[in-house]
This record gives structure tokens, sequence and C-alpha cells, in this order.
């Protein structure tokens, strides 16, 4: 007997949990941004241009 | 811009990043391929939000190294022509034209240089346009100290409010006459009113634009937004404006902050902190007219069968906003018990990294800019951004020269 294949989800909706995921990630990145500035781990020696 | 003239980015192949030319075959190639049980009205809606699947791949990392090496270049010029034009008849000229305008233009001549080797639309999934202006977006928010705003709220905070609902509303009203698609007149409508790209990315973001559009009124905004920097500090040392209506003027009708403050900084220093705290205060309220939007959207103009869930209004809400808001909470209570020192290397690199992000948004923008979307689109739109803007300067004006009249930091 066959195994039943995992449930896959939509492609229209895998791009959809994509979407939240690539805004999330805009936030989270420049939030830690922001906190390694604030802790002093990014100095603005460490930033050329 | 017709709804059905843009599944260019429903049809994008796995790997290929192909555009098909045929748009209505596209449509049902799409709709066929990524969703079978999707109708074709729902394929044709891809929103810019929900493009950019397929990443990790050789085209995703070449297209974002164009882009990297347009914001290196950038930044260079930014700093490299002050210093080439001093003391020569360009040196005033020199020294004002911003970091955008550089990223804009090396963006489309990188655009043209793509485009006749063919591979423009191949490394297109490397432009990452929104994320780029997103991180700056919650970057600038920890420039946003409450403390500093709290001295010119009022006054800016009640101009932002007329301000916005005022100008969306005229420009919503002028584009339903000129007949535009919604998401369209969303975008143009929001562009105008608050902060030039980055609403009209955010408003993208709630209504599900499509690319193109976004491209457009991305396009609008830099072309109307460019001479103004130049004319609008001009015209209000013309007109005899006190820095404070200058710089609420500036701050109140020029669409995208980095062209407020390339603009602020020509009329003066004093002029430039009034506009960047009227401009700040819009940007803050772009989270109020997403979430207004997204409603209408949701409940009015996507209905489907089956009536929208209140979820709806969450999903469609742009999270960076809360980003931006959580940035501004950490810079406030961080600068509160910093030393001086520490204080002002963290405004520094704060602001350094969000000049970056805006940079490569910039480029990526001047990348994706298709001058097939603007024929396409037709001359209405630019009748609507046009009659807009003008609305915008003389409603700015009488709001700066009322409310500002006797301020001063």
């Amino acid at each position: 007997m066959s195994q039943p294949e995992p449930a896959q989800a939509p492609p229209a909706e895998a791009a959809r949990r994509f979407a939240l995921t690539e805004d999330w990630v805009a936030t989270i990145v420049g939030l830690a941004l922001v906190v390694l500035a604030a802790l002093g781990v990014i100095t603005k020696g460490m930033l050329p241009l | 811009m017709s709804e059905s003239r843009d599944p260019a980015v429903a049809v994008r192949e796995p790997g290929s990043d192909v555009r098909l030319a045929d748009h209505a075959d596209a449509a049902r190639l799409a709709v066929e391929r990524r969703d079978p049980g999707a109708s074709l009205p729902d394929a044709l809606d891809q929103s810019v939000v929900e493009e950019g699947r397929h990443l990790w791949t050789p085209v995703f990392f070449g297209g974002l190294l164009v882009v990297l090496a347009g914001g290196v270049a950038a930044r260079w010029l930014t700093v490299q022509v002050p210093q080439w034009t001093k003391g020569t008849p360009l040196e005033e000229i020199g020294a004002n034209i911003d970091y955008p305008i550089y990223a804009i233009a090396l963006g489309l001549l990188l655009n043209w240089l793509l485009h006749l080797g063919g591979l423009r639309d191949k490394l297109a999934s490397g432009y990452r346009t929104e994320f780029f202006i997103k991180t700056g977006l919650v970057l600038l928010g920890a420039t946003v100290v409450l403390s500093v705003l709290t001295s010119a709220a009022g006054p800016a905070l009640i101009q932002a409010v007329i301000m916005i609902s005022c100008v969306f509303g005229f420009t919503w009203f002028i584009a339903g006459k000129f007949g535009l698609d919604q998401r369209l007149r969303a975008l143009l409508a929001t562009a105008v009113s608050i902060c030039g790209v980055s609403a009209a990315i955010a408003a993208a973001g709630a209504v599900r634009a499509k690319r193109e559009q976004l491209a457009y009124a991305a396009g609008l905004v830099i072309i109307f937004a460019l001479p103004s920097i130049f004319i609008l500090p001009w015209l209000a040392d013309l007109m005899g404006l006190t820095p404070a209506v200058t710089g609420a003027w500036l701050g109140g009708n020029i669409d995208t902050t980095a062209a407020v403050a390339a603009a602020g900084a020509i009329a003066g220093d004093e002029a430039l902190k009034i506009a960047t705290v009227v401009k700040l205060t819009q940007n803050a309220l772009i989270g109020f007219v997403a979430v207004g939007l997204t409603a209408w959207f949701a409940f009015r103009v996507d209905r489907t069968a089956e009536r929208p869930k209140p979820i709806e209004l969450w999903r469609r809400f742009p999270k960076f906003v809360l980003g931006f808001v959580a940035a501004s909470v950490i810079a406030t209570i961080w600068l509160g018990q910093a030393e001086a020192g520490a204080a002002d290397q963290f405004k520094s690199v704060v602001k350094t990294l969000n000049t970056y992000f805006l940079t490569l948004a910039f480029v990526s923008i001047g990348l994706e800019f298709k001058v097939s979307s603007l024929k396409e689109a037709g001359w209405r739109p630019v009748g609507v951004f046009a009659a807009a803007t003008v609305f915008n300067l003389a409603l700015a004006l009488g709001m700066a020269s009322l409310l500002f009249r006797n301020f001063s930091l």
C-alpha cells in the first residue's frame, strides 16, 4: 500500500506565506540593525561610505 | 491601467523569470500552472507582495549584485561629486544633489544597459525594492525620537492629518473621475498625500497592487519630486516665507522623504528641521492609511462570494509599520539613558544604514522602471498626478502659513 502524499498548500497560498515572511524579514532585519547599533556592535568606522 | 494587462508577475517561470508577451495567454498559463483551482481574475490579482518567489537562484544573486553595485556607485558619487565640483561654478549644484538622484539615475542607466543585453527581466528577482525600502523605513523609525517630535508635534500633526485627508480625498476623487484602476488610484492618492514611493509601497502591500502599478506610481513620484527639490526652495525665497513656513511647506507637499530632506537642506538648517518633523509625522501616519485601504479593498473592492474575514485586515497590514514604531520606541528609550558620545554614534550609524537601504531601494526602482508601463497607462494618471500635485502645493502653503507662522525651534 502506498504512503499517502503529504498535503501541499496551493501555490498561491505558498506565495502568500512567503509575502508575510518577506514583510517580517524586513522588520526583523531593521530592528536587529537598530539593536546592534545601540549595543555598539556596528560602529561608524564599519560603514565606509 | 487595465486589469488584463498585468499577468507578468503571475507568469514568471520557476528558475527562468521569463515574461510572456501575450498577456491573455500568460494569464491562462498562470492559472493552469500555479493554482488549478483559481479563477482567471485570481491569477491576475497577484500582488507585488506575493511576487518574488524562487529566490536563491543564480539570477537572484545576479540581480542583487547589480543592485549592490549601483548602490555602492551612488554612495561613492554622493561623496565624491561635492569634492570634484568644489571651487567651480557647479559647486552649489554638486553639494546639493542628494543620494536618491544618483541612485535613481544609476538604476535607470543599469536598466537601459541590461535591457540592451537582454538581462533586465531575467535578473528581476534580485531587485528587492520592497525589502530594501521596508528595512530602510524600520531604520528610519529609530531616527524619530518621540521627544524631538513633541516640540512640533501639535502643528505638524494637525497639518499632516488635514493634508493627508484632503490630498488623498482630492486625488482619489480626480482619479475616479478619470476612470483609473482602483489599485492605481489608491497608490497615486497615497503617494501624493503621504510620502511618495515608500507610501506607495505601503499602499501596494495593503491593496495588493501589481508590480507595474507600483513602478508606475514610483516613476511619477520621482519625475515630479526631482524638479521640486530645486524649484520649491527658490519659490519660498521668492515669496519671502519664513524658515519655519518654508520647512512646513516643503515637508507637507514634496512626496518623498529624501527629496524633502534635499529641498530642506537647500532652504536652510531651520527649514530642514521643520520639514523633517512635518514629513516624519506624515510618515508615521502611513499605518492608519494602510489599515484604511486594507479595510476598503478587503470589504468593498475585492468582494468575493465568501465575505472576507476581519483577519484580512491583519493579513494585509504592512508589518514593517510595526517595526517602524518599535524602532522609534527602542531608540527613544535607549537614547534616554545613553551617554552623549554613544548617542551620537548610534544616530550616525542608524542614519547611515537607513541611507544604505534607501539607496538600494532607489537603485532597484530605477532598474524596475519601464517606459512601457507608462505608455500602457496613458496620459490620464499623469494628469491626475499633476492636478494632485498642484492641489498639494497650494493646500500645504496655506496650512504651513497658518500653523507655522509664529513657530520657531
